[in-house]
């Protein structure tokens, strides 16, 4: 299996993606790597931070595999994206051009995860309307404790550059 | 109706600032709906303390309060607050799994500054003390909340309007 190394803050982590799942997904993903960004706190799933794609690195990808229903774990790593027509609001952190276009990677670093509005309110997850994809494509293997704590700390401290791109090791 | 308009106009009032922004925020007592918990977090003011935003109610921000702070549910009915509305929870030893940040229990108000929110945690949807709601400056308010997204945890000082 292919992996990914995130590096927040001077620490790192390494996930591993699930190409026999769905290896549509993860190819894309893996063609734009590196990616890097300031990571945002979500404020609807709990603990999760997203590494927003734009410019040449967005992806505008269907869903792939089994359909999701808000069951995330810790450790899971999302590709989301949500059309424009599903957002009120701006996204002020991105940049102008996609600031009601999301397509992120979804981090949930954190016991519980995937909680909140989004995951109990089904208007809220784009369910049946083809404007929102949300595909689990990798899941942490090596994720230690420093990590996760930067993850937390931006909830705290605001906005940390979060880079993705290949492990080689 | 609106709490704030059920209330009379001579509801005692509080002063919500982020010190640091230079945004404030003046909210009225909803006295006849939360009489108990009203009384009880007037008599705590001035409060100074830090404030963070939600993960999972969406466009809201939270205040601990010192644990100690207990009080019995009041005015429980709205888990779909309006923005503006200003609320106190509690959640006892043993709601958490583990301590997150130190705390097996909380006492905490949540600040509602923008619409598409609902009080919830680990467990699901909150039942929340309403007993307050921003009557004057939301806007400005709103934008200095919806800054700690981006810029993390602030310091706001709540005051007696007198």
């Amino acid at each position: 299996m292919r992996k990914i190394v995130f590096e927040l803050g001077g620490t790192r982590a390494i996930a591993e993606m699930l190409d026999d799942v769905v290896p549509k997904t993860c190819d894309a993903v893996w063609n734009i790597l590196p990616v890097e960004g300031m990571s945002i706190h979500a404020n609807w799933a709990s603990r999760e931070i997203m590494l927003h794609l734009q410019g040449d690195k967005i992806l505008r990808l269907p869903a792939e595999g089994r359909a999701r229903r808000g069951t995330t774990a810790p450790g899971d790593i999302v590709y989301f994206w949500r059309s424009p027509q599903m957002s009120r609001g701006k996204q002020l952190a991105y940049s102008a051009q996609f600031q009601k276009e999301l397509s992120e990677f979804a981090i949930f670093y954190g016991d519980p995860a995937g909680g909140g509005l989004a995951a109990e309110d089904p208007p809220r997850t784009g369910r049946d309307s083809n404007l929102q994809v949300s595909t689990l494509f990798a899941r942490f293997i090596d994720a230690p404790p420093e990590f996760l704590r930067k993850c937390e700390e931006i909830r705290h401290k605001g906005l940390q550059k979060l880079v993705a791109k290949r492990f080689e090791g | 109706m609106r709490g704030s308009a059920r209330n009379s106009a001579m509801s005692r009032k509080i002063r919500i600032s982020f010190p640091n922004d230079g945004a404030s925020a003046t909210a009225d007592l909803l006295e006849d709906d939360a009489p108990n918990t009203c009384d009880a977090l007037w008599d705590l003011l001035p409060l100074r303390v830090r404030a963070v935003h939600d993960i999972w109610s969406g466009h809201q921000v939270v205040a601990h309060l010192d644990k100690s702070v207990v009080l019995q549910p009041e005015n429980v009915l709205t888990y779909l607050p309006m923005p503006g509305d200003i609320f106190y929870y509690y959640r006892p030893t043993h709601y958490f799994r583990g301590a997150p940040y130190g705390r097996t229990e909380s006492a905490e108000l949540g600040i509602v500054y923008d619409r598409d929110s609902r009080p919830q945690g680990p467990r699901g949807p909150e039942a929340v003390n309403l007993f307050a709601n921003i009557s004057s400056a939301l806007d400005q308010f709103a934008k200095a909340c919806e800054d700690m997204i981006y810029r993390g945890q602030k310091e706001i000082l709540i005051e007696r309007v007198e």
